[in-house]
């Protein structure tokens, strides 16, 4: 294969330090994939990665985003035209007797002219005199961020001509994306993305077809700037697993000092890192960004607190933290050492498929990870209060009722919730309302519908050995016929062996509780995504796998053939469907 | 910004909400840099700032989240609204439909917070005074109707700017001293740091006991 294409030993030899005299080179190397596109990257997906990894040259840059976004595609199905829509965004605008060159939060007309009418009807109202093609509000808001948008970049910064025509372009391109998608309209952050469009792709309309590239996209940002902001959000909480997988001290100490990743991610994801300060980063990460889609934006945020982890474990203050996450130091992302980085870290898209599928499934249930996190955060802010109460020498009956108050009502909850999925009662046990069973050995056969439920109550069981597993065998109410439809699944596929049951390894109630925080006594492991995420976790060769054999002891031996992960797959992403 | 003792004995966690484009983010600079940024990029999600300052002879910090304006953006900014000591409820005097919106973002405020944090309506830009649209005394009437403190201020000029992140900060003292913000209570928005030099150390405990978490 490789004989047939002529530079490949050049491709071949990329990871070897590239001096200068080959940029011209690279340019040749860029141009004859270029010419072949897409077949040639059809031919040979690992080379356009050899190639992105060595660097895109500033002037090709447009051609090859232009080829990975595939825009001149959309453009050519598409039935919008966008110079159609820009005149006619012209005339709302003479209507309402402003200009495109002169616009100013301060221009009046706008606002006045139409307060009341909104006032009245909100954005629906549409005066008979006017064409109303972009919603007011939206004009609004984005003539107000048009202003504020890489205020000191040359392109849209000052009174110069071209910053004129630039700080235009942007208002022209975000209200006819607004017209295009009137469901999203605008939202704050895709300024940025359109700016940043605008610089590297040069021609207006191309910026625009990029931009319907990665806003419409599932592989890119579908749904990140929608009214709920639901996608970010699930983002946010997924880096935090990831977070709390790959940097387990990390994440605890980001738990310890309050700091949820929801703070510091927005704006690094909204904006696809174009607030970072080494502007060489920046469009390396987006050429990544534009060949892998959004796992790369988790593989930069992970780089970036990889290299940060030190002093971010150094600081005992969220004021310290905080500021410094927000707004990175341009030494910490020189490209030359950051890139190889993000090169390094790999997160594949089945993880953050099923990290999802974790994340959607704990939000549903009660006493679930999540849960128990923001318990954590509760009980350190009490713990902390505590501590200050110390000095305010209240009583040390108070005080321990200031900590243990909370935290009871907590496991009383929870013991409930244990209760009310297990479907039925104990009616003679007062102490155990779980029925269990232990087993002694490390691996266990059961139902395929087993529910490992980690019970609060297996301490005050006599217990002589261990590890232990206790497997619950009722059915499990709320979601019992989708765990069955998963287990029917791997039933077929395998159907003489073991390991189908989750097993969960419990430290010895002898031994020194390890978390010395009761709630999180109760552990629930289900047959759906967490557990299938541990599976798939155990089974893929990736960096994830040696922190997941210390952490979790969820694990099958024997089947751990492709179709069975495929079909696993399958099934979580069902699963997703079904919720 | 020392790791040693605290050199302040309280924690005030502050707020400041408003529409897009009031100065919510410049008033926190000026406050905290005591500069006027004009090339001010827009807030997405949250920024941050702190500051220590003094009330009363106790040095207080002041822990200031600057939320981004657009409406969709409070699915995310609600969270920060907990336990806040304090609100800046900021609007702009050039633009009537900022000042309409005050109070759709009051029930934010009072719905999301405790009963005990002190809001205060700032009318940003007074500087701009050839534009103004809303007058001083309509506002002053809603702040009062309201029960909140008002000041019209201009990030740009500085002025008020500091009375109105300190006349906070005092209310909210005021409110501790005369017992009815209770520091025991859960999401007061405070913290009392006594200076203890061993203070820092205590406070890492419930970080490190966890450490074997087998999560």
């Amino acid at each position: 294969m490789r004989k047939k294409f002529p530079d490949a030993a050049a491709v071949k030899g990329l990871r070897v330090h590239v001096n200068p005299a080959s940029i011209d080179h690279r340019r040749i190397l860029w141009d004859k994939f270029l010419q072949g596109w897409p077949e040639s990257h059809a031919r040979h997906p690992g080379r356009l990665r050899c190639l992105l990894k060595r660097g895109v040259p500033a002037e090709k840059r447009k051609d090859v985003w232009k080829a990975l976004l595939a825009c001149d595609q959309i453009r050519t199905t598409s039935s919008f035209s966008y110079q159609e829509c820009v005149r006619a965004v012209r005339l709302q605008l003479v209507e309402l007797n402003i200009s495109e060159y002169s616009l100013s939060i301060h221009n009046n007309e706008l606002w006045d002219a139409n307060e009341e009418s909104e006032q009245l009807d909100g954005e629906k109202h549409k005066p008979t005199n006017m064409r109303c093609l972009v919603a007011l509000k939206t004009l609004r808001q984005i003539i107000v961020d048009v202003d504020r948008t890489f205020p000191t970049h040359r392109k849209f910064m000052g009174n110069s001509t071209a910053a004129k025509e630039g700080r235009a372009s942007l208002f022209r391109l975000l209200s006819v994306y607004s017209v295009y998608n009137s469901e999203v309209g605008y939202c704050q952050g895709m300024s940025y993305i359109a700016g940043m469009l605008l610089m590297e792709m040069k021609s207006e309309e191309e910026s625009f077809w990029s931009m319907v590239a990665l806003f419409e996209k599932p592989k890119y940002l579908s749904g990140y700037f929608d009214a709920t902001l639901q996608r970010i959000q699930s983002h946010a909480a997924i880096f935090d697993k990831l977070l709390q997988q790959r940097y387990p001290r990390l994440a605890k100490h980001f738990i310890s000092l309050d700091v949820d990743p929801l703070m510091f991610v927005t704006p690094w994801f909204m904006c696809l890192f174009t607030s970072m300060p080494c502007w060489e980063t920046v469009l390396a990460i987006w050429d990544l960004l534009l060949l892998d889609g959004i796992s790369t934006i988790f593989r930069v945020a992970l780089s970036i607190l990889h290299l940060d982890q030190a002093r971010c474990l150094g600081t005992s203050e969220m004021g310290q933290i905080l500021p410094k996450l927000l707004h990175p130091s341009p030494e910490l992302l020189e490209c030359e050492t950051f890139m190889p980085v993000v090169w390094k870290i790999s997160v594949e898209k089945w993880e953050i498929e099923s990290l999802h599928a974790v994340v959607t499934e704990e939000k549903e249930q009660p006493g679930s990870k999540r849960s128990r996190r923001s318990l954590e955060r509760t009980e350190n802010r009490i713990v902390k209060k505590f501590k200050n109460a110390n000095e305010n020498s209240s009583s040390l009956l108070q005080r321990m009722r200031n900590i243990f108050n909370p935290l009871g009502q907590r496991i009383l909850q929870d013991a409930s919730n244990v209760t009310s999925w297990t479907g039925q009662q104990e009616p003679s046990s007062s102490v155990n309302h779980v029925r269990y069973q232990t087993y002694r050995g490390r691996w266990a056969q059961g139902p395929g519908s087993a529910r490992v439920i980690r019970n609060p109550s297996t301490r005050n069981v006599p217990i002589r050995h261990s590890p232990r597993v206790t497997i619950v065998t009722q059915a499990v109410q709320p979601k019992a016929k989708r765990m069955e439809k998963i287990s029917v699944s791997q039933k077929n596929t395998n159907p003489g062996k073991r390991g189908r049951v989750q097993h969960v390894k419990v430290p010895s109630p002898t031994r020194p509780k390890r978390s010395g925080h009761s709630p999180r006594e109760m552990k629930v492991v289900t047959r759906s995504a967490r557990a299938q995420h541990s599976f798939k976790t155990f089974h893929t060769p990736t960096p994830l796998r040696k922190s997941q054999v210390k952490g979790h002891c969820i694990v099958s031996p024997d089947s751990s053939s492709p179709e069975e992960l495929q079909l696993l797959k399958e099934a979580v992403v069902k699963d997703l469907s079904d919720m | 910004m020392t790791s040693g003792p605290y050199n302040y004995s309280y924690i005030f966690k502050y707020i400041i909400i408003g529409d897009m484009g009031v100065g919510k983010s410049c008033l926190l600079h000026q406050f905290t840099e005591k500069k006027f940024m004009a090339d001010c990029p827009h807030t997405i999600g949250v920024e941050f700032g702190t500051r220590i300052i003094e009330v009363s002879g106790q040095k207080i910090k002041l822990q200031i989240w600057d939320t981004a304006g657009q409406e969709r953006f409070r699915a995310v900014t609600r969270s920060y609204y907990r336990g806040a000591a304090g609100a800046l409820m900021v609007y702009d005097i050039t633009r009537r439909s900022t000042y309409n919106h005050l109070s759709s973002w009051l029930t934010d405020a009072r719905n999301l917070t405790n009963p005990n944090t002190v809001i205060f309506l700032i009318g940003n830009k007074s500087d701009l005074e050839a534009q103004r649209d809303v007058t001083y005394e309509e506002a002053k009437q809603f702040a009062e109707e309201n029960g909140l403190l008002f000041l019209e201020a201009s990030a740009k000029t500085g002025e008020h700017v500091e009375e109105a992140f300190l006349d906070t900060a005092r209310k909210i003292y005021q409110n501790i001293l005369d017992g009815s913000l209770d520091l025991n209570a859960a999401e007061t928005g405070v913290q009392h740091k006594p200076s203890a030099p061993d203070s820092n150390q205590a406070n890492l405990e419930p970080g490190g006991g966890k450490d074997s978490c087998s999560c």
